[in-house]
């Protein structure tokens, strides 16, 4: 799944730790969801979009 | 860095696994003095399982509590990975009995293939997933 978590978190001027403490999760968890290289569950897709104040649709995209 | 969660499991684990070298010579000892059979014997041989049985435990603990879902997605996945192993392991030796194999293993390398390979795993996820400096 792509995501523009990397740009929304850019635009916010916060860094992969600042993120991490306001998700509760580690930076690794960031970097893995930024990288592409971990999908979070609804819950937590949830909890980012709401933090950027976007829909969920805003800040993830299914690959198909 | 390890979460608070994480941390407590692996004090707690490491206290409960030292316990077993205390259990496995205790009941090495009485096994020498009273060479027990049946019950006895199966009671016995419980014994030394008992620290991991209860790590096992904290384990499911740490799932239940870790809020960090790729965290606990990493340690699943850790897991598979040694029970795949160990289980292969078990079947590889059982078929070599099968097919005529008279040695001997050491009693517990099933145990010892289930913990490399989840070392292994989690050295080789920290390796493709290194995280680089924070921007």
């Amino acid at each position: 799944m792509n995501n523009r978590l990397r740009v929304l978190r850019a635009e916010s001027g916060w860094s992969q730790a600042d993120l991490a403490d306001k998700l509760e999760v580690s930076r690794q968890s960031v970097n893995a969801i930024e990288t592409g290289k971990y999908d979070p569950s609804l819950p937590l897709a949830f909890k980012i979009a709401k933090l950027f104040g976007k829909q969920i649709e805003e800040v993830f995209q299914d690959e198909g | 860095m390890l979460s608070r969660v994480a941390k407590k499991f692996r004090k707690t684990s490491l206290t409960v696994l030292a316990s077993y070298f205390v259990l496995f010579p205790a009941a090495d000892y009485l096994a020498q003095r009273i060479h027990p059979a049946g019950m006895e014997l199966w009671l016995l041989a419980g014994v030394p399982l008992l620290p991991l049985l209860i790590v096992f435990v904290l384990m499911g603990y740490y799932l239940r509590d870790e809020k960090d879902e790729y965290k606990r997605d990493l340690m699943v996945r850790c897991l598979l990975w040694g029970t795949g192993a160990g289980v292969l392991a078990n079947l590889f030796f059982g078929y070599m009995r099968i097919f005529g194999w008279k040695g001997q293993i050491f009693p517990f390398t099933e145990f010892f293939v289930f913990m490399l390979a989840m070392l292994a795993a989690k050295f080789s996820y920290r390796a493709a997933d290194r995280v680089p400096k924070d921007e």
